[in-house]
This record gives structure tokens, C-alpha cells and sequence, in this order.
């Protein structure tokens, strides 16, 4: 019998795998936008509130990581995908501190969801573009990782036609 | 003419300035300012300014033809009281900082107009555009400062057209709002 994911954890995974995607090209588009455009205000508004949420729900699932099922792996492979998985959690994080560090480098609140967060005013000369850059710069290095984590998913279910993808599929549902 | 009289006798005795004077912009005191504003949307004026810069004058109020003034403006320093606008304000949209780090005005030309009043006009590179503009200034004093200095300050009104130095968003004419404040070097 295959271990495999509580129906939360995939839930989880796979709304933040939509999210994720759906903030870096939401990124992407927003900045072109031109300042008469309807969308100038509600685009970054929105990007924040979703961001936000990402970032809960990603603390959420590191407390759970302790479940996970064991991989049926080598060392080498189990150190390099918790090393990528890593890097994927890092990048949420340092996704979600510039971007709270460029919108509030004025000390003005972080509106989420109409909430006002304590901003957390600069701590460096420019602080909102230098950690504008940073931010993009981490986007695209999180999509790369993305990619990376996507390809090895395929290549265990396709050459290797183990249940390494299998085990996170909805459809796959109840625990053992 | 009485006042011109007095005027005249008091510069020639107390002041003597026989040559033009050289003067510091007083950065480091921030004594000065460069200012800007825009219409936001045609509804209201946008203000901001830029906080760091630096440049020299000289002024003689015997021959005030002769004066000139340089000014170099860190464009990274745009501050409008809002950081995501400053951050927009130094992308590619309006002053590119990365390529155009550095604006700066350099007078050609003084044309005095009364007194205490003067056009000063000059080269002003902005974005790597180089256009000559006439800056409306006026004297507001000068005199010793209570720390064994001497000062002498200007104030100046000059609009530039967004257009004329390649902003790729044009919002139209821009006015530049200038104080500054120079210790005698």
C-alpha cells in the first residue's frame, strides 16, 4: 500500500501551485500596466491580498510537514528534493518580506483584505527599489525551481513510474 | 532713491564685494530645496522633491550679470511622500535612474531684471536631454550667519515640458521649484 497526502495537504498544494503561478504572471502583467488603466489600483491590491494568503497557508503546511510520507528514495535523491522543496519555501517567504518591505518602506499600513498591517517603514536608502528587484528576482528564480520540482514529479511518474506524483493527486484520496 | 542710495553705500562700505563671491549650496544644512509638481489626472498638484544634490554660485551684487550657478541632482533621491510612487518615479516609465543617475543645471546667462530680481538661464540635462531653460529667480537675502559665515540665498520658478526629455509617460509640464541657500566658500 502507498502512503500518501491527506485530502488538506493536497488541497493545499495544489491551490498553492495555482497561486503561485497565478502571482507571477499577475506580477508580470501588472507592472506594464499604464496608469490609466482600471486595473492600475486593483492588480497590486489584489497581488498583496492573495500573496498574504499564500504565505499563511504556507506556514500552515510547514506545521503539517512533519506527516509527510516517507520517500522511497536514495539519500541523494531525498536531500536533493527537500533541498528544492526548501528553496520553494524560502522563496515564499522572501517573496512575501520584499514584498511587504517595498509597499510599506514609507511606513504607511499593508492593506490586506482591508486590514491594515503595521508598515514597516525603510531600512535602507531606496528600500522600494531595491526590493522591488529582489522581488523579481526571486519570482523568477522561484518559477525556475517551479519548473525544476514539476519536471521531477514527471520524470518519477513517467521513467522511473514510481508513486511519487500519484501520492498528491486528488483522486488518490484517502490515506493508505 | 533714497533706499538705492542707502543701498548702495551700505554694499560698497560693509560689504565691499569687489570680485564675485563663491558660494557653496548649503546641502549639508539642507537650506535648499528642489521641488516639483505635476497635475495628478488635471485635479490636483502632485508635490514632491528631490533630497540630495549639490552645487556652487557665484553671485556679486555689484555685477550681477556675471553671476552663474551649477547644480547636480542625485535623480535617485526622488521622494513624493510615497514610496511606490517613488519607486515608479525612478523606473523606465519617468527618470530611468539606472541609466540617468545624475541631472544638471549649468547657467549660460543672467539677465537682470530689477534688484532683488533675475533670469537665469542655462543647460538643464535631464534623462540625458540636454535643453536650455530660463529659471525666474529673486534674491530673498543675504548677510553674515550667527557662525562666522556668510550667506546668500535664492529662490527660482521654472517649468519643463515632460515631452521635451523623452519621459516615456508624459504628464505633461512639470514645475521646478528652487531654494537654495549658499555659505561664501
Amino acid at each position: 500500500m502507498t502512503q500518501t497526502y491527506s485530502p488538506f495537504r493536497k488541497v493545499l498544494h495544489w491551490l498553492s501551485a495555482v497561486i503561485v503561478i497565478g502571482l507571477f504572471a499577475s506580477g508580470l502583467w501588472m507592472v506594464e500596466l499604464t496608469y490609466y488603466d482600471p486595473w492600475y489600483q486593483r492588480a497590486p491590491t489584489w497581488h498583496v491580498n492573495i500573496g498574504v494568503v499564500l504565505f499563511v497557508s504556507t506556514l500552515w503546511r510547514l506545521m503539517l510537514q512533519s506527516r509527510n510520507p516517507r520517500l522511497q528514495a536514495s539519500t541523494l535523491q531525498r536531500w536533493a528534493a527537500k533541498m528544492a522543496h526548501l528553496s520553494l519555501l524560502v522563496c515564499i517567504v522572501l517573496l512575501t518580506l520584499t514584498g511587504y518591505g517595498l509597499s510599506t518602506a514609507d511606513n504607511r499600513p499593508l492593506m490586506v483584505f482591508g486590514l491594515a498591517i503595521p508598515g514597516m517603514g525603510s531600512v535602507m536608502p531606496q528600500q522600494e527599489s531595491v526590493l522591488g528587484e529582489w522581488h523579481e528576482l526571486i519570482a523568477y528564480t522561484m518559477m525556475a525551481l517551479t519548473l525544476l520540482h514539476a519536471a521531477a514529479a514527471f520524470k518519477h511518474h513517467v521513467i522511473d513510474r514510481d508513486d511519487t506524483l500519484q501520492r498528491m493527486l486528488i483522486h488518490r484520496g484517502i490515506k493508505k | 532713491m533714497k533706499k538705492l542710495l542707502l543701498a548702495t553705500l551700505f554694499s560698497a562700505t560693509v560689504m565691499s564685494p569687489v570680485w564675485a563671491a563663491d558660494y557653496k549650496i548649503d546641502d549639508q544644512g539642507a537650506h535648499a530645496s528642489i521641488n516639483f509638481k505635476v497635475k495628478h489626472l488635471g485635479y490636483s498638484w502632485l508635490t514632491g522633491r528631490f533630497n540630495t544634490f549639490s552645487g556652487n554660485f557665484s553671485y556679486d551684487p555689484a555685477n550681477v550679470e556675471a553671476s552663474s550657478i551649477t547644480v547636480d541632482i542625485d535623480t535617485n533621491s526622488v521622494d513624493s511622500n510615497h514610496a511606490k510612487r517613488d519607486k515608479h518615479l525612478r523606473s523606465g516609465d519617468f527618470l530611468e535612474v539606472d541609466k540617468f543617475p545624475t541631472a544638471t543645471f549649468v547657467s549660460t546667462r543672467v539677465d537682470v531684471i530689477s534688484d532683488e530680481e533675475m533670469t537665469v538661464y542655462g543647460d538643464f540635462t535631464l534623462r540625458g536631454v540636454t535643453k536650455n531653460i530660463a529659471i525666474e529667480a529673486s534674491k530673498v537675502g543675504e548677510g553674515q550667519d550667527p557662525w562666522g559665515g556668510y550667506r546668500a540665498g535664492f529662490e527660482g520658478v521654472t517649468e519643463i515640458d515632460m515631452a521635451d526629455y523623452g519621459f516615456a509617460t508624459d504628464f505633461g509640464t512639470v514645475l521646478l521649484e528652487l531654494h537654495v541657500e549658499g555659505i561664501r566658500i
